[in-house]
């Protein structure tokens, strides 16, 4: 893991399946090869759920999500954006306020292939429509020597590359310092992704064992400390 | 036919007293009150004969005739408890005289524990007299036909006051209280049938206060001459003995540790010598591993040595309180489940292992024994490390000196008004001058302003003042007569089922295969287990089978190690009224004169302080710095309490972390706080700077700029977020429902911050950690103080017995001002250093090196830490070294 010289800023490089990837501090994964940004749990409209369901939570997470994407992609020059699940958080996300704004978006990116994963949230909230062009797939989804899943599994003969946790970390330092980190966790054969999404939180718990958690945080992605 | 009060005490055998008689006569007269004293018993009787015998008159005690049928008066008197556990109690107590005076009065129980047959029941007529809990007493406000089953309530009383109305569910009854005298005035009663308002309360320090804040503002207070409202001291002949367990040898008792299994051998000789007694443990977890260490040392007493904490089922409570009344239980280990309730005679001496925080709740826990006329009431300390044995010296002092704290109400939390507004508008709805009107009658709300009123009711429309913030939102919605209503049936189910604030993390209930019910303990706790671990819980070794549906399903362990669940309750802070008698006992050693048997006990401690270090006193500020592998410590002695060390050191290490960028950890008990930091720092000289005094106004400035830079502010926003109705609590044994609607109190916290600032729940948070938590008033008295003592700055070698408690607090905060970025860089350098061989001290291994010294491996103590070996999770150095590496590493992996 050495950086390169035409790196992107605070990111982590490194080869999976023999193809050389960037673990991008957006939270996302960067295959320049095939020119594909993968993220996982964006989660749009969760905020707008809760609102439909009597909770207040302010609006402001649809646009900041869609915002950062678009960032995120223009950064890198993709091709290609794949959402390993949970694009949509529910069912009440498919309404005026979260739909208008991602069609904008999406009309501002119309190059962009567009690919989801179904995750379980997806399930339930029902497939984004067709307005918004997005290819849509079940897991596991073969994208050369990947497999691209919502929920960490294993595929033979594939490296998967999966989100569906929100997985985090913490950092221990001097003087009793932590630090809990949303990161990519890393474990033979299989890459988790950190969640993508604004208003989302985070688990600590439920990781693989043996994993190696390469922590997000201060506009870099810090490779893994511990031998 | 209507029997007298002095009749019915005769036929019982019983004579009266002199305040109950006063009681008696006020409540005939009409008048409210406070009825307070701190030990002894009648207090129920007092209020409850009197009211018999006076609402007799009022609405007849005898059934009325209604279509041919018996029908009972409806609802008159509420009686107000803190604990369910109370309750039942209660109930009993009261029914036998009711037959006598009432005998056409029905009485019946409504709390969290009331099966819904019996609610169902109740829904179609409520009883003549209810016992019940603030929560469900907030439920009842919140029926549609509120106003018509509550309006007739005559007399409204509140037991153990002193317990409710320092905090939210005080506020609570508080607006209850107030919602019942204004349906009163509503039905245009005349001033004779006015609300009725009686408190119960142990003695405090504020005794007037406690009882306005009963009252609301409208009562005419206790001090003027125009007395509506009276206070009435209880007192009876009461001998209270204070002694303390010493250790068999001081200079090898632990400087540190908090569940004091050392003073075992003294603690069962204690037991065997007393007919019945209650120990008093602090934490339940503690009360757990007592429990156990006691049937190991005794397992003779299997079957009359009892557990008794609030996470226990009912069923074994009940059981439990009922063998205390009996008398067939020797002994009961116990936390504050049993500080309140009904009297158990038998019990003739109290234990309180470690510090009861404070004189009020020490003499309090004291009145738990020796019911039986003529018996003293005997509380005996027993410290669980050496500075323990001067608090147990300096609580005696205080008591016998009169010195007992003060309680106020909260100041205008707009979380529980919120919950309240919403409550309101479920109970037949608000018009929004009325209600302002009588949320201003409260004590809690008396100078709540337009523009946070304003800001509660846009909050529960519209999500908050601004209309395009939360769109599509709605929970409260005036309807065409300017009636405040909630018209989504959905929410208002929802609503019901949150009503209070008490606020606990997420429990799941622990239960047999076979279905047995133990009790619950906290979800994270579990989440750690793994299938076949081991744990200790309601006194027994159970092994986790599986987990379903938010049930532990469990057997019996044969044997092998177990982990001991920690409950994340709040850690009491010591009373600065306690704090202070502890540096005034502190400054009589330094004097050389050791009068007390506990203090000459403590004296080679004291000693070796003073050689090494300094001896804190009142006009003496002690500091101490010292370098260890972990980084760069100062240790300072305010002795101002808890709660004012919070806010001094995160004042202190704010301005260290100026001009250039920190890191610190801040440890803190109540006599003083540890700073460390991970850069170097010059303590010694930096601290005369460090301690300056400016004007309140800076202070303050300073003070949120400290808050800001640690998470206090973020964890406080937790309870708020739950009263306000933004999380939900999940409850043992439910089905994990509204999956969709999961998120914690950190991401509201986030997202408010980031697209709402305005939002007065963040404002609230700070607030109350202003108010509340640190007091920044109490603050600059504290430096104030400190400016006017000399200033000794001690380099140690080696930690001294005031600063190794410090260094060995798990519980830290944290403070910085460094960026996230520079951080994350200094800690994955110091692991990938550590990774290369090259070690990184932890703060465990200097304290485990002074906890081998002064805790001997051979000591009792440490024997039965090793036997037991545990998780522990204790607050500090007692868990074994070779577990506490472990949690280490496996904090280390980044798991």
């Amino acid at each position: 893991m050495t950086p390169d010289i035409d790196a992107p800023a605070g990111a982590l490089a490194t080869t999976l399946a023999g193809e050389r990837v960037w673990l991008l501090p957006e939270r996302a994964l960067w295959w320049p090869a095939a020119r594909t940004v993968f993220v996982a749990d964006v989660h749009l409209g969760k905020a707008a759920s809760f609102r439909a369901l009597g909770q207040p939570v302010p609006a402001g997470t649809t646009r900041d999500n869609l915002d950062r994407l678009s960032a995120l992609v223009d950064g890198v020059r993709a091709a290609r954006l794949v959402v390993l699940g949970d694009f949509l958080h529910a069912a009440a996300a498919r309404q005026a306020g979260v739909l208008d704004p991602a069609h904008r978006w999406r009309e501002r990116h119309a190059g962009l292939d567009c690919l989801l994963i179904r995750g379980n949230h997806d399930s339930h909230a029902g497939d984004p429509p067709a307005t918004l062009r997005f290819e849509l797939a079940d897991e596991p989804h073969r994208l050369g020597p990947f497999a691209a899943c919502h929920h960490p599994r294993r595929v033979a003969q594939a490296y998967v590359l999966a989100g569906h946790l929100h997985p985090a970390m913490t950092l221990h330092g001097r003087a009793h310092e932590r630090q809990r980190l949303p990161c990519f966790c890393e474990v033979e054969g299989l890459m988790i992704l950190p969640a993508f999404g604004a208003f989302t939180g985070t688990s600590v718990e439920g990781l693989p064992p043996g994993a190696r958690c390469h922590a997000v945080g201060g506009g870099a992605v810090w490779a893994d400390p511990h031998p | 036919m209507s029997v007298s009060i002095d009749a019915w005490l005769a036929e019982q055998g019983w004579r009266s007293f002199p305040f109950q008689r006063q009681v008696w006569d006020e409540i005939a007269r009409g008048r409210s009150g406070l009825l307070h004293s701190s030990t002894g018993s009648g207090k129920t009787l007092a209020i409850w004969l009197g009211a018999l015998a006076t609402l007799r008159e009022a609405i007849g005690g005898e059934a009325r005739q209604h279509g041919g049928k018996a029908v009972a008066p409806p609802l008159t008197v509420l009686w107000i408890t803190p604990m369910r556990a109370l309750a039942a109690d209660t109930l009993r107590a009261l029914t036998r005289p009711m037959a006598a005076f009432c005998p056409g009065w029905t009485i019946g129980l409504r709390s969290g524990d009331t099966s819904s047959a019996q609610r169902a029941a109740q829904d179609r007529r409520l009883p003549t007299v209810l016992v019940t809990t603030p929560e469900s007493l907030s439920l009842l406000l919140s029926r549609a036909d509120a106003r018509e089953q509550l309006g007739q309530v005559r007399l409204a009383v509140v037991d153990e006051w002193h317990e409710l109305m320092g905090n939210k569910r005080g506020v609570q009854t508080q607006l209850a209280l107030a919602r019942l005298r204004r349906f009163r005035a509503e039905r245009g009663a005349g001033s004779d049938a006015a609300l009725m308002t009686w408190g119960l309360s142990a003695t405090l320090g504020n005794l007037d206060e406690a009882l306005r804040t009963l009252l609301g503002t409208a009562a005419k207070g206790a001090e003027g001459a125009a007395t509506d409202a009276v206070l009435v001291h209880g007192e009876t002949d009461k001998t209270l003995v204070i002694d303390t367990l010493l250790p068999a040898t001081a200079e090898r008792f632990a400087w540190a540790g908090h569940m004091g299994l050392r003073m075992l051998p003294q603690v069962v000789e204690a037991i065997e010598a007393s007919a019945s007694c209650l120990v008093f443990t602090n934490m339940r977890s503690q009360a757990e591993r007592w429990y156990r260490a006691l049937l190991e040392a005794r397992p003779d007493w299997a079957g009359v040595l009892a557990l008794h904490h609030g996470s226990l089922d009912r069923e074994v409570r009940e059981w439990v309180e009922l063998g205390l009344k009996e008398g067939r239980v020797k002994a009961a280990v116990c936390t504050s489940s049993l500080d309140l309730g009904v009297d158990f005679l038998p019990v003739d001496r109290v234990l309180q292992i470690g510090s009861a925080k404070g004189v009020a709740r020490l003499v309090q826990r004291a009145g738990r024994s020796g019911h039986a006329p003529g018996r003293p009431s005997r509380i005996t300390l027993v410290p669980t490390h050496s500075l323990e044995l001067v608090e147990a010296a300096a609580a005696r002092a205080a008591v016998r000196a009169g010195r007992i704290e003060a309680r106020h109400s909260p100041r205008e939390p707009l979380d529980v008004l919120v919950q309240h507004l919403v409550t309101v508008a479920l109970g037949g709805g608000f018009e929004p001058d009325a209600l302002l009107a009588e949320v201003r009658g409260t004590v809690a709300y008396e100078a709540l302003d337009d523009a946070n009123w304003r800001w509660a009711l846009d909050f529960v429309r519209q999500g908050g003042a601004s209309l395009t913030a939360y769109p599509d939102y709605h929970r409260v919605v005036p309807d065409e007569h300017g009636v405040w209503r909630v018209p989504d049936a959905r929410l208002a189910r929802r609503h019901r089922v949150n009503i209070g604030t008490i606020v606990s993390d997420a429990s799941i209930s622990v239960q047999y295969l076979g279905g047995g019910k133990l009790g619950s303990v906290e979800e994270s706790f579990i989440a750690r287990l793994r299938p076949g671990d081991a744990f200790m819980f309601s006194g027994r070794l159970l092994e986790l089978v599986r987990v379903e549906q938010m049930t532990a399903l469990v057997r019996r362990a044969t044997a092998g190690r177990a982990a001991l669940p920690r409950w994340n309750g709040g850690r009491m802070p010591l009373s600065s009224t306690l704090a202070d008698a502890v540096l005034r006992e502190l400054a009589e050693a330094d004097a050389g004169r050791f009068d007390s048997p506990e203090m000459a006990c403590v004296r080679p401690l004291i000693d070796i302080q003073r050689r090494w270090s300094g001896v804190p006193a009142p006009d003496v500020l002690v500091a101490e710095t010292l370098k260890s592998r972990e980084g760069w410590h100062l240790f300072l002695y305010p002795f101002a309490g808890r709660q004012v060390h919070l806010g001094l050191a995160g004042l202190i290490a704010w301005r260290a972390a100026q001009p250039e960028t920190g890191t610190f950890s801040i440890a803190l008990n109540d006599y003083g706080i540890e700073l460390l930091s991970a850069k170097p720092i010059d303590w010694a000289e930096r601290l005369p700077g460090l301690l300056s005094v400016p004007p309140l106004e800076t202070l303050l400035h300073e003070v949120l700029a400290s808050l800001n830079a640690t998470e206090l502010a973020r964890r406080r926003f937790r309870e708020i977020a739950r009263i306000a109705g933004l999380i939900f609590q999940s409850h043992p044994g439910e089905r994990r429902s509204n999956r969709q609607l999961q998120a914690s109190a950190t991401l509201f916290f986030e997202v408010f911050q980031q697209h709402d600032p305005g939002n007065l729940l963040l404002a609230q948070a700070e607030r109350e950690l202003l108010t509340q938590e640190l007091d920044v008033r109490r603050l600059a008295e504290a430096l104030g103080r400190m400016a006017t003592q000399t200033l000794q700055v001690h380099a140690l070698r080696k930690p001294t017995p005031l600063a190794f408690p410090l260094m060995v607090e798990r519980f830290r905060e944290k403070l910085s001002n460094e960026s996230l970025g520079d951080r994350i860089a200094r800690m994955v350098s110091e692991l990938e250093r550590s990774a290369g061989g090259e070690a990184v001290g932890t703060a465990r291994e200097p304290a485990e090196r002074a906890l081998a010294v002064f805790a001997k491996r051979d000591s009792p103590q440490f024997a039965i830490a090793t036997v037991q070996e545990s998780l522990a999770l204790e607050a500090r150095g007692e868990a074994p070294p070779a577990r506490r590496r472990a949690r280490g590493e496996r904090a280390r992996r980044g798991r």
